[in-house]
């Protein structure tokens, strides 16, 4: 039996690189900006000590996605941040692209070693939860289902907050 | 069902049976290291196990190893320092372990900080912080349950901030385990059979939930097996070696299963009880089990289906109808637990284990926040955490 080789273009890893980048800049505003309307993501950063910070990493050499905890709400840092009190490093670009496209839920993710993260386990567990319940706000059910165990219930007019998101949170970054 | 991506890791080498322990000094100079300090308990000592550790040595004509006996039951980071101190100042160059969960926790905490050259444990809390390879360190387990002996974590409590905090790295992994049934003829029954159901925690859990692999699903349905087998006679006839050495080998299956495959709401519930309302580790995993199995039954109806065989024998799952063998597993960890509460009065429930109502939401907040509870195949948020506390109490 012969065996089969993949030819990687060059290409590939640039598009792949671009589309990460694309989705943390959405992941980061979104959720900052979830962060200021969304109850539970609130409840959730208000645990967190002020200055906290956060930064999502492709491993070896990015991209990058920072926050910080400024004046009791999440602010999107972009990629500039030198260390984060919290780092959930993905350990190539192919795991970052599964879990951003978004193929692969975060439990699952987690549950594939396709990240680890550094700092403390139990805030890992808090921004895993702010991310579930932002997720219902980014995209429909159908693919919300194939990313978490059960969708997390919203009390709010869903539609509205998504647009809000899309039009306003997501593009000023407010 | 093959996972599409898993990792399994287990370096630790097992020595296993009767007298197992006379080959520790032989172990230690095949790792080139020259001066144990060995953490322990006064139990220990009281049990005569350290005198039995001083002999072999003797035998091998080796200098006897400095002892530290004074772990208590609830480590801490100020316990790890003085006994990092004491290291240092002996210039010792490896670590024995011998004892339950506290012990072998203090002892990768001292790990940490001799071989980091800090003082301060704490700051190497969480996930993969540590950057390089720990002293050589050997683990003699006395209880069959906590599986130490072979994962890389360790909880330690900081006395600074009044909480547990998980320690998680390859690099606390130890080299070698021994298994030696001498030590743990001493375990009293109802130790014995909290210890156990950790065991059995582990290993059930390993096997449901989502980080489960085809390698953890081995060694998790040995462990099932020989539990189910020699359990009740190890609480009932401590004396009785076989299944001592039985509980000890499935005790460390569980834990190599657990390990690579992670736990669940069972150990979110657990870790949260042992924290707050001081409810010892093994008795927490025996109180909460079926109530886990059952909340995650419809997710997990066909792994909880398959448990029966190993949980209950051929016989019983041949003769349990297909839809309900998932029910009756959970069915026979509850006789499982009435049987230990005959015997030995092992706690059945909250109650029972002397925890106040009054905490019961302080315990849901800190189950939903443990690191466990991302593996679970359900998801469990406050209010559900409540419930089942409820339903435990």
């Amino acid at each position: 039996m012969g065996r089969h080789a993949t030819i990687v273009l060059p290409g590939t890893m640039v598009l792949k690189k671009i589309t990460i980048k694309t989705i943390f800049f959405i992941l980061g505003r979104a959720l900052s900006s979830a962060s200021k309307f969304e109850p539970r993501i609130r409840k959730e950063v208000a645990s967190w000590e002020e200055g906290f910070k956060i930064k999502m990493f492709v491993l070896p050499s990015g991209p990058a996605l920072g926050w910080e905890k400024q004046h009791g709400k999440l602010q999107y840092l972009g990629s500039k941040l030198d260390h984060g009190d919290l780092i959930v490093n993905f350990k190539n670009l192919t795991s970052a692209f599964l879990l951003m496209t978004p193929q692969v839920g975060l439990a699952q993710g987690f549950a594939e070693h396709r990240v680890n993260v550094v700092g403390d386990l139990n805030k890992a567990i808090s921004l895993t939860r702010c991310i579930s319940i932002l997720l219902p706000y980014l995209y429909p059910d159908f693919i919300v289902k194939r990313l978490l165990k059960e969708i997390p219930q919203i009390k709010y007019n869903r539609l509205y907050r998504m647009l809000y998101l899309y039009l306003i949170g997501i593009p000023l970054g407010i | 069902m093959i996972p599409s991506y898993y990792e399994f890791y287990c370096p630790v080498k097992i020595i296993s049976g009767h007298k197992a322990l006379d080959n520790l000094p032989y172990e230690m100079e095949q790792m080139g290291v020259k001066r144990p300090i060995v953490i322990t308990d006064k139990g220990i000592v009281l049990a005569g196990i350290i005198d039995l550790v001083k002999e072999v040595f003797k035998e091998f004509n080796m200098e006897p190893p400095i002892i530290y006996d004074e772990v208590p039951p609830d480590s801490s980071n100020k316990v790890v320092n003085e006994i990092a101190k004491i290291f240092m100042k002996n210039q010792c160059d490896s670590i024995i372990a011998i004892g339950g969960g506290s012990s072998i926790d203090t002892a990768k905490g001292v790990n940490i900080v001799v071989s980091e050259g800090t003082n301060d444990l704490m700051q190497f809390a969480g996930a993969e912080m540590l950057k390089r390879p720990l002293k050589p360190l050997v683990v003699v387990p006395t209880t069959a349950g906590t599986g130490s002996e072979v994962t890389l974590v360790a909880v330690i409590y900081n006395e600074d901030k009044g909480i547990k905090m998980a320690f998680t790295s390859y690099y606390l992994l130890p080299r070698i385990a021994i298994l030696d049934p001498r030590i743990t003829l001493s375990l009293p029954p109802h130790i014995t059979a909290a210890t156990g159901m950790d065991a059995l925690t582990h290993a059930i859990e390993s096997f449901y939930c989502i980080q489960k692999n085809p390698l953890s699903d081995g060694y998790a349905i040995s462990a099932i097996r020989l539990i189910r087998e020699h359990l009740i006679e190890a609480v009932k006839n401590g004396k009785n070696k076989q299944a001592r050495l039985a509980m000890a080998n499935a005790a460390t299956m569980a834990g190599i299963a657990f390990s690579n495959s992670m736990v669940g709401m069972v150990h979110s519930l657990g870790h949260a009880a042992g924290g707050i309302a001081h409810v010892p580790h093994g008795l927490a995993m025996s109180i909460f089990l079926p109530f886990g199995m059952e909340y995650n039954l419809e997710a997990r109806r066909q792994e909880l289906s398959e448990i029966l065989l190993y949980l209950g024998g051929e016989e019983e799952y041949v003769n349990t109808p297909k839809d309900k063998r998932a029910e009756r597993a959970i069915e026979i960890v509850v006789k499982l637990k009435e049987e230990l509460y005959e015997i030995c009065k092992l706690p059945r429930t909250l109650r029972e284990a002397g925890v106040e109502e009054e905490k019961l939401p302080e315990i849901a907040k800190a189950a939903i926040d443990d690191p466990s509870i991302i593996f679970n195949p359900k998801e469990m948020g406050f209010d559900d955490a409540m419930k089942i506390l409820k339903k435990a109490y």
